[in-house]
C-alpha cells in the first residue's frame, strides 16, 4: 500500500474542499440566501463524516496504511478523528447560526473557514509526515486566527485575533524548528514505513540524543501551545473571551481535538520508542496545566474566561491519559469527545447568555439565569457538572478512564494532583451554577434581553446533553470501541 | 594559441571584457533610445524634435546628459542622506544585471574556446531576471521615502502596489514559456529549461511552412500579457502612475537633481531595453534569423542585427503606446493588473498546460496517464 | 577561496542585516535590514548550487514580501520612531540571557556532532528539474494542499476586510443579531 496515491485517503478533505469552494463560488455568483450555505456546508460536513465512517469501518483496529508516499495515514486514528471532528464542525456551525447569518455576505466566508478548520483538524490527525502534519496545522489555525477575529465591531476580537495569530505563529514557528531538530537526528520526515522515524527509532540506538531530545522538546512546546497546556496556554483565556461568542465553542472544541490528535500520534506512535524521554514531561506538562488551570480558574468574574482556564485543566486531564503512551489513547479519545462536546455546549449557552457577537461574558449575565431561561440553565448546569467530573455524567467516565490510565503508567502522584485539583475545581462550576439559580439579577444591571436561542443552538444543546448523559451512564460500549482508534 | 584565444581562456579576463562590453552597448543602445523616442514622440505630435545637435538631434542625448553632469546636485535637507543617495544606484544596477542574461548574438569561437555573447549564462537565467524586475521596485521605494516630502511618497506608494501586481501577473506570463521550452526540447516534458540561451536555441526550426520557430506563434497570448505587465513594471506610459507629472509633480524622483536624476532617466530606459530585449528572446527567437548566405565576416554581424532590430521594433511599441494612450486611473491600473490579467494568464496557462500534456502523453482518454 | 570570501562579505551582510532588524529605530531600516540577510541568505543559496532556491527566495521575499512590508509601512506612517520604553525591564537582559546559553548550546552540539541519523534526503542538485521532480511527485500532496492555505488567505482577507462598521446588521434572515457592544 505504500507509495501509492489513492484519493479515497483523503477523501473528506477533497469532500470539504470541494464544499468549500462551492461554496464561496456560489456565494460570488448567486449571492442566495442563507439556508444554501447551509445545504453546502451540510452536505460537505455530511460527505466527510460519511468518508470518515468508511474509513473507520474498513480500517479499523488494523495497521497503518500510508498513502501518497507516506503523507497521509489511513486507521482508525485517522477516521476516528475524522468522526469527531467533523460532526464537531456541524454542530459548531449550528451553535454558530445566527451570528454567521447576521454577518451578511461575510457568513459565507465564516462557513467556508468553519469547514477549512474540520479539514485541516482531520489533516493534523491524520498526516504521516512532519511536513503534512505542519500544513494541516497552518490550515487549522489559520482558519481559527481569522474566526476569532469575526466580528471586528469590538476591539478586544481583533485583540483576541491578534494575539491568537502572533502566539500561534510563533508556536508554529517552535513546532517547525522540532520537525528540523528531529529530521536532523533521525534524517526523515516521514512517519511510517521504511526509513520512517519510527522505523529508525525502533532500530537505532542513539548514544548522544541531544538532537533528538531538542526537537522532541520543541515539538512538544508547539502542540502544547495549541491544546492550552500550561505553561503555554496564556493566549487561551484572551483569545476565548475575546472571540465572538458563537464561534468560541467550536474554537476550544476544534483546537483540543485536533491538538490531542497530532500530540497522540507523534508521541505514541512516531516516538514510542523515546517513551521514556517524553512521559516525564508530559507528565510535568499535565500536573502543572491541572492545577493552573484549576487556581486561576477559581478567581474568573467572567464565565468565557473561566471555561478558558477550566479547558486548560482539562488539557491537563486529557495530557493525564497520554501519559500512559499507547495504552492511553483510547482512554484520552473517550475524554476528548466527551469534553469536546461539554465544551461546545457551554460555550452555546454563553452565546446564548451574553450574545452571539459579545466577546465577555461576566457573571452577573448569569444571575437569575434559572429563572430566566431554565432550559438553558439546566443545560449549562449538566455542562459544568461534567466538566466537573460528577458521577453519572461523561466526564466522570473520562476523568476515571484517564486517571486508571495514569495509574497503569505507575504515575499515582499525577492522578493525586489531578484528584486534588477536581475536586478545586468543583468550587468555580458551582459558582457558575450558583449564580445561575440562587442570585438575583442586581438592580438596574444592564442585561442582554431574554436569552435568544436559536433552533440550531437547541440541537446542539440537546446533543450534548444527551451524549454527557449516555456516555455518563454507560461508557463501556463507547471506551471498548476507542480501543480500535490507535495509531499503530 | 594566439594571444586573444589564451585571454579569452581565462574566464575572469572573459567576465571583465564581456561587462564592460555590456556595460558599453547598453549605454550606447539608450542614448539612442532616448533619441528615437524624442523623435518618434515628436512625429506623432507634429513636432520636429531634437534636432541641432549632431545630425538629425542625434547628439541631444549626450548633450542633456554632459549637462545634468555639470549641474548642480541639489540635496534637499530633510532627505535621509544614506538611502537618498544610494536610491538611483539601486535602480541602475538591477537593470544593468537583467541584460547580463541576455544572449545577444550567436556564440563563437576563438580558437578552441567558446566565446557566449552574453555575460553568463545562466540555468535559471528566467528566474533570475524576475528576480532583478523585482528589486528594481526598491529604488523607486526608496528613493520615495527618503526624499522625505509627500509628492516621492505618494510616488513610492504607488510604486510598491503597482509592482507587487504586476509582478504576479508577468511571471504567469513566463511560465507558458518554460512549458513550451521543456514540451520543444525533448519531447518530455519535465526536462525544460530556463537558460534564456537555450531557449533562443529552441526557437530554430519552423513553426509552419515559412514562418519561423518563434515561440511567440504559440504563445501570443503570453507575449500580450507579458508586455502589458511588462510596461507597468517599467513604469512607463500609460501605466507611469509613479512619476506621473500631472499628480505628483515628477513622483518619486521630484526631489532628485543633477547626475542622480540622470541615473533614475538612464534607468527607466534601460528597463525599457531589457524587457524588450527579454521579449525579443522569449517569444521572438532571440538573434535567430536569415543571413542570407552573406560572406562569414558579415554573417557574423547579422544575429547582432537581428537581435537589436527586433528589440528595438518592440521599443517602438513602447514609444508608440506612450505617444497614444492617456494614464489610467489608479483604480484601473489595480482592476486591469488583479481582475484582468492576472486571472487571464491563469486561464491561460491551465489552457496551455493541458495542451502540452496532451500532446505529450495523448489526451486522457487514450491511455491512462503515467 | 572565492567561495570563502563570499560567505565572510555575505555572511557578516547577514548578520548586519539581522541586527538592524531588530534594532534600527526607524521600521523601514528594519525592512531593509532584512532584505539585506535575505538578500545574503540567497547568495548562500547560489554557492551551496541550489540557484533555483536563490532565485525564488530574491523574487519572494526580497521582490514581494518586503515590497509590501515597505508598502505597509508607509501607508500606516513613516514618521513615527519606534517606542523603545519596555513595560517588562527584565526582558532584555532575559533575552541577552538566553541568547548566550543559545549560543554556548550551539557550539557545545558543534563540538559533539550531535547529528546523527541516516543520510538525510538527498540534496535536490537546486535545478529546476530536480525541485519540480521531488515536489511534483514526493511531495505532491503537501504541494496541493498548500491550496487550503490559499483558500483561507483570500477568505480570510475577503471576510476581516469586508467588515464595515453597523453593516454586520442585517442578517440575511432579516433578524438582527442582538450583539451588544461590550465595555
Amino acid at each position: 500500500m505504500n507509495g501509492s496515491l489513492t484519493f479515497l485517503s483523503v477523501a473528506p478533505e477533497i469532500a470539504l474542499a470541494a464544499a468549500v469552494v462551492l461554496l464561496l463560488l456560489v456565494e460570488v455568483t448567486f449571492k442566495p440566501r442563507a439556508w444554501a450555505w447551509a445545504v453546502v456546508a451540510g452536505a460537505g460536513l455530511a460527505a466527510g463524516t460519511a468518508l470518515s465512517a468508511w474509513q473507520w469501518v474498513a480500517h479499523r483496529g488494523a495497521d497503518t496504511g500510508t498513502f501518497w508516499n507516506g503523507m497521509i495515514a489511513v486507521d482508525g486514528f485517522a477516521a476516528l478523528a475524522g468522526l469527531l471532528v467533523f460532526p464537531l464542525a456541524g454542530l459548531g456551525l449550528m451553535s454558530a447560526w445566527r451570528l454567521a447569518a447576521s454577518q451578511g455576505r461575510r457568513g459565507a466566508e465564516f462557513i467556508a473557514l468553519v469547514l477549512l478548520a474540520a479539514a485541516g483538524a482531520h489533516l493534523m490527525a491524520a498526516a504521516a509526515d512532519f511536513i503534512m502534519l505542519f500544513i494541516g496545522l497552518e490550515v487549522f489555525s489559520l482558519s481559527l486566527y481569522v474566526l476569532a477575529g469575526f466580528t471586528r465591531e469590538r476591539v478586544d476580537a481583533d485583540e483576541a485575533s491578534l494575539k491568537y495569530f502572533l502566539l500561534g505563529a510563533f508556536a508554529s514557528a517552535v513546532f517547525l524548528y522540532g520537525v528540523a531538530l528531529v529530521f536532523a537526528a533521525t534524517g526523515s520526515t516521514t512517519f511510517y514505513g521504511d526509513g520512517g522515524i519510527a522505523d529508525y527509532l525502533a532500530g537505532t540506538v542513539i548514544f548522544r540524543p541531544g538532537v533528538l531530545l531538542a526537537g522532541l522538546a520543541l515539538l512538544l512546546v508547539g502542540l502544547a501551545f495549541k491544546v492550552s497546556a500550561a505553561p503555554f496556554h496564556v493566549w487561551a483565556p484572551d483569545v476565548y473571551q475575546g472571540a465572538p461568542g458563537g464561534v468560541t465553542g467550536f474554537l476550544a472544541a476544534a483546537a483540543k481535538v485536533a491538538g490531542f490528535a497530532a500530540l497522540a500520534r507523534v508521541l505514541t506512535a512516531v516516538l514510542g520508542a523515546r517513551a521514556d524521554d517524553w512521559v516525564p514531561a508530559v507528565a510535568v506538562l499535565a500536573a502543572a496545566s491541572v492545577v493552573v488551570g484549576t487556581l486561576l480558574a477559581i478567581v474568573q468574574d467572567d464565565v468565557k474566561r473561566l471555561l478558558a482556564y477550566s479547558s486548560v485543566a482539562h488539557a491537563g486531564f486529557i495530557l493525564t491519559a497520554l501519559v500512559a503512551g499507547r495504552g492511553g489513547v483510547g482512554d484520552m479519545w473517550f475524554y476528548l469527545a466527551t469534553y469536546a462536546v461539554q465544551v461546545l455546549g457551554a460555550f452555546t449557552v454563553a452565546a446564548a447568555v451574553s450574545g452571539d457577537r459579545a466577546g465577555r461574558s461576566p457573571l452577573a449575565h448569569w444571575a437569575g439565569l434559572g429563572r430566566r431561561a431554565p432550559w438553558l440553565a439546566a443545560a449549562m448546569t449538566l455542562m459544568l457538572l461534567a466538566m466537573a467530573g460528577i458521577p453519572l455524567t461523561a466526564g466522570f467516565a473520562g476523568k476515571v478512564a484517564v486517571f486508571r490510565a495514569a495509574i497503569d503508567a505507575g504515575y499515582l502522584w499525577l492522578v493525586i494532583v489531578a484528584v486534588l485539583a477536581t475536586v478545586a475545581g468543583l468550587f468555580f462550576y458551582l459558582r457558575v451554577i450558583v449564580a445561575m439559580y440562587l442570585a438575583s439579577p442586581e438592580e438596574g444591571a444592564s442585561l442582554p434581553a431574554s436569552p435568544a436561542v436559536g433552533w440550531g443552538a437547541r440541537f446542539v444543546l440537546a446533543v450534548a446533553a444527551a451524549a454527557t448523559l449516555v456516555f455518563g451512564i454507560a461508557p463501556w460500549p463507547l471506551l471498548e470501541v476507542l480501543r480500535d482508534a490507535l495509531p499503530l | 594559441m594566439s594571444l586573444l584565444e589564451r585571454l579569452f581562456a581565462n574566464v575572469w579576463f572573459t567576465a571583465a571584457v564581456k561587462v564592460v562590453a555590456a556595460f558599453a552597448l547598453l549605454l550606447v543602445a539608450v542614448i539612442l533610445l532616448v533619441w528615437i523616442e524624442r523623435k518618434i514622440v515628436a512625429d506623432m505630435q507634429n513636432r520636429i524634435g531634437p534636432n541641432r545637435a549632431g545630425p538629425w538631434g542625434m547628439l541631444q542625448t549626450v548633450a542633456d546628459g554632459l549637462k545634468l553632469l555639470f549641474k548642480e546636485s541639489v540635496v534637499p535637507r530633510k532627505v535621509e542622506l544614506g538611502i537618498y543617495l544610494a536610491a538611483p544606484i539601486a535602480a541602475m544596477v538591477p537593470a544593468f544585471l537583467i541584460f547580463m542574461v541576455i544572449p545577444i548574438g550567436r556564440p563563437f569561437t576563438i580558437g578552441e574556446t567558446a566565446v557566449t555573447l552574453q555575460v553568463t549564462d545562466l540555468n535559471i537565467a528566467l528566474l533570475f531576471v524576475l528576480a532583478m524586475s523585482s528589486l528594481a521596485v526598491y529604488a523607486v521605494v526608496l528613493a520615495g521615502w527618503a526624499s522625505g516630502s509627500k509628492y516621492p511618497l505618494l510616488g513610492g506608494v504607488r510604486a510598491t502596489a503597482q509592482m507587487i501586481s504586476y509582478e504576479a501577473a508577468m511571471g504567469l506570463a513566463l511560465v507558458p514559456v518554460v512549458l513550451l521550452a521543456s514540451a520543444q526540447s525533448a519531447g518530455d516534458v519535465g526536462l525544460g529549461t530556463m537558460s534564456l540561451s537555450r531557449i533562443v536555441e529552441l526557437q530554430q526550426g519552423s513553426f509552419r511552412w515559412m514562418i519561423p520557430g518563434w515561440f511567440v506563434f504559440w504563445l501570443a497570448p503570453s507575449f500580450v500579457l507579458y508586455f502589458i505587465a511588462a510596461v507597468a513594471e517599467t513604469n512607463r506610459a500609460p501605466f507611469d502612475l509613479v512619476e506621473a507629472e500631472s499628480e505628483l509633480v515628477g513622483g518619486y524622483h521630484t526631489e532628485y537633481s543633477g547626475f542622480r536624476f540622470a541615473l533614475f532617466y538612464l534607468a527607466e530606459y534601460l528597463n525599457m531595453f531589457n524587457v524588450s530585449a527579454l521579449a525579443v528572446t522569449l517569444f521572438f527567437g532571440g538573434w535567430l534569423g536569415p543571413d542570407f548566405g552573406l560572406p562569414p565576416w558579415i554573417a557574423w554581424v547579422m544575429p547582432l542585427f537581428w537581435f537589436f532590430l527586433k528589440t528595438f521594433l518592440l521599443v517602438f511599441l513602447f514609444i508608440w503606446l506612450r505617444a497614444t494612450l492617456p494614464r489610467l486611473r489608479y483604480d484601473q491600473l489595480m482592476d486591469l493588473g488583479w481582475k484582468r490579467l492576472i486571472p487571464l494568464a491563469l486561464v491561460w496557462l491551465m489552457l496551455f498546460a493541458l495542451v502540452t500534456a496532451f500532446r505529450t502523453w495523448g489526451a486522457p482518454w487514450t491511455e491512462a496517464l503515467g | 577561496m572565492v567561495e570563502l570570501v563570499l560567505f565572510i562579505i555575505f555572511g557578516l551582510a547577514a548578520l548586519f542585516g539581522a541586527v538592524t532588524t531588530v534594532w534600527a529605530r526607524n521600521p523601514v531600516y528594519s525592512a531593509l535590514g532584512l532584505m539585506l540577510t535575505l538578500f545574503s541568505v540567497a547568495v548562500f543559496y547560489v554557492s551551496n548550487g541550489a540557484q533555483f532556491v536563490a532565485a525564488v527566495q530574491v523574487i519572494v521575499y526580497a521582490g514581494a514580501v518586503m515590497t509590501l512590508f515597505l508598502f505597509v509601512i508607509m501607508l500606516v506612517g513613516v514618521d513615527r520612531a519606534e517606542d523603545r520604553r519596555e513595560n517588562l525591564p527584565v526582558q532584555r537582559p532575559l533575552a541577552l540571557g538566553l541568547l548566550v546559553l543559545f549560543g554556548a548550546g550551539v557550539l557545545v552540539a558543534g563540538r559533539f556532532a550531535w547529528v546523527t541519523g541516516a543520510e538525510g534526503g538527498r540534496g535536490a542538485e537546486g535545478t529546476v528539474e530536480a525541485l519540480g521532480s521531488e515536489l511534483f511527485r514526493r511531495w505532491v500532496l503537501p504541494f496541493e494542499l498548500t491550496a487550503l492555505l490559499l483558500i483561507i488567505a483570500a477568505a480570510g482577507t475577503v471576510a476581516l476586510g469586508l467588515f464595515r462598521r453597523g453593516e454586520a446588521e442585517g442578517g440575511d434572515e432579516g433578524e438582527a443579531g442582538e450583539g451588544e457592544e461590550a465595555p
